[in-house]
């Protein structure tokens, strides 16, 4: 369940849409389940499985157009930071809000969850070669929008 | 007070670092067990749906019983459906069947189009309802070509296309098996509701013409009955967001079609549409050799329209951008990329591209007025 939520927090940002996602995810996971015919993809099944469930969250809210802000938001932005690698993480935090949700989701699986390019062809359902395609792409517009947000601070 | 972040370059190492320490902020998901199980233990809207559609379906054949009993008697002179003068008769339904049927196509006819496995109609209904997917899906389905205009329904001022439904298009199906929804009896023609599975087709991403082509690939004697096609397309298109509130969710279920590929087991070459005409610079032949922007995994459709009054409907999203909303000819490219739709707009034979995704976002502008690329020179003048 960490998991999962861990993964959803990580492509959405939003502690509230996390947690909706994660939901979502367990809940047609359940359903869904008879359709594994794998059971040693089950990871990969799920990780797709969740990564719809971030995007369809994430459309949903587009569409009401309203974004809750949260406690953890304030907290994140007032917070003491410690570390430089927090400092990363704060810059790393939002540069991703700049990107897409398929950009964001290619590179959570990557970068965080350490999947190589066959398992994420697997998790997105598309050729080995897309994915380099789209990998080489997020991590390009990655870099822009850090670039960005450090030359903003 | 915040620390800066580190120097140097951002590699991947780093970037890890900085994922699994920005994963610590994460609350804790504590609240999230108990919601989840009170989920499980709801019905499914899938399952819900199932059994209120037939009811709708039933009160809905009921009314359209009365009204019926009630028009042959107070409307006998009017002529809502007219294939000529001579005929009578109106519609009757337009209410979508549940996927509870099993598929009548034969299994041996299963196969993949530009990588996409060809799915049944009841599949399609299912990925729909499971609200997840804006991907392209392969349907292989019945269609009924209409030959004859349709009367007496309501003008929609304002119609979104190509997601609403507009007067005519609630007797166009794509259905599971093979039905016959339009019959013509004693000079009567008239249409039923299909009884197994159907959904709503939009064949306006075609340019229109796909009607007239789809009897002309069949003859005469393919007209009107159903015909085995097999259309890529998708669900819950971006444009179902402009639709009103009362009917953005029939919007949302619209399967608006990118592609026939084939009509009868015949593959059809590429849809080509050609709203503009005349004067443009460059030709299909110039645009097939654009260099994509990213890898595709195949070429949907091509259609040159004018930018000032069709395409704003086809992409608003980018109606209000001078660079191409007032150039009379701009190239709507549309390509599948990793399973979903790319549309790329190109003002003729000005070097300039829109790239849109699936969602309908602008993944990129390229103006290659500043930078080397790929386009090819002009091989013919503007008249």
């Amino acid at each position: 369940m960490d998991g999962v939520h861990r993964l959803t927090y990580a492509i959405l940002g939003e502690p509230a849409d996390a947690q909706d996602a994660a939901q979502e995810t367990f809940v047609a996971a359940w359903r869904q389940l008879h359709r594994l015919r794998d059971p040693e993809q089950f990871d990969a099944w799920l990780q797709r499985i969740t990564v719809n469930s971030a995007r369809m969250v994430h459309r949903g809210r587009r569409r009401r157009n309203v974004r809750e802000i949260t406690t953890a938001d304030f907290e994140a932005a007032a917070k003491v930071v410690e570390t430089t690698a927090e400092g990363d993480a704060l810059v790393l935090d939002r540069a991703l809000r700049r990107l897409d949700i398929d950009q964001r989701s290619i590179l959570v699986l990557h970068h965080l969850e350490g999947r190589p390019l066959d398992e994420l062809a697997a998790i997105l359902g598309v050729p080995v070669g897309t994915v380099k395609s789209r990998l080489f792409t997020a991590r390009r517009a990655l870099q822009a929008a850090i670039d960005a947000e450090t030359n903003d601070r | 007070m915040t620390e800066m972040p580190l120097e140097g370059a951002w590699n991947d190492d780093r970037i890890a670092a900085a994922f699994v320490a920005r994963d610590r902020w994460r609350p804790l998901a504590s609240t999230l067990v108990s919601p989840t199980f009170d989920r499980l233990r709801e019905p499914p809207m899938r399952f819900r749906a199932a059994w209120l559609r037939p009811a709708v379906a039933l009160a809905a054949t009921l009314l359209i019983a009365v009204v019926a009993v009630f028009g042959s008697f107070s409307y006998a002179s009017h002529r809502l459906i007219r294939p000529s003068p001579a005929t009578t008769g109106g519609p009757r339904s337009s209410v979508t069947a549940a996927p509870s049927t099993p598929t009548s196509m034969p299994s041996d006819r299963a196969g993949t189009v530009l990588g996409l496995p060809i799915i049944s109609v009841a599949d399609a209904i299912a990925v729909r309802d499971a609200g997840i997917e804006d991907r392209e899906l392969a349907v292989r389905g019945w269609y009924t070509p209409t030959t004859i205009a349709i009367f007496g329904c309501p003008i929609i001022l304002h119609q979104v296309l190509p997601v609403q439904l507009g007067c005519g298009d609630q007797f166009v199906w794509l259905t599971q098996d093979r039905e016959a929804i339009q019959r013509t009896v004693g000079g009567t023609t008239e249409f039923v509701p299909p009884k197994g599975p159907a959904i709503h087709p939009s064949f306006d991403e075609l340019g229109g013409m796909w009607p007239t082509f789809a009897l002309r690939l069949c003859g005469p004697s393919c007209a009107p009955h159903p015909t085995s096609i097999v259309a890529i397309g998708h669900f819950d298109d971006r444009r179902a967001s402009f639709c009103d509130a009362n009917v953005r969710s029939q919007c949302q279920d619209r399967f608006v079609v990118d592609r026939v590929d084939s009509v009868e087991g015949r593959r059809l070459d590429l849809n080509v549409a050609d709203t503009r005409g005349g004067d443009r610079v460059w030709t299909l032949d110039d645009i097939d050799r654009l260099d994509p922007l990213e890898p595709t995994d195949g070429r949907l459709s091509i259609q040159v329209a004018n930018g000032r009054d069709k395409s704003l409907g086809i992409e608003p999203t980018l109606a209000s951008d001078p660079a191409w909303s007032k150039r009379s000819a701009v190239w709507l490219v549309r390509d599948l990329v990793g399973g979903r739709l790319v549309t790329r707009v190109i003002a003729d034979g000005a070097s300039q591209v829109f790239e849109l995704r699936s969602d309908g976002t602008l993944a990129s502008h390229i103006d290659c007025r500043d930078r080397f690329c790929q386009f090819p020179a002009p091989t013919a003048s503007p008249s």
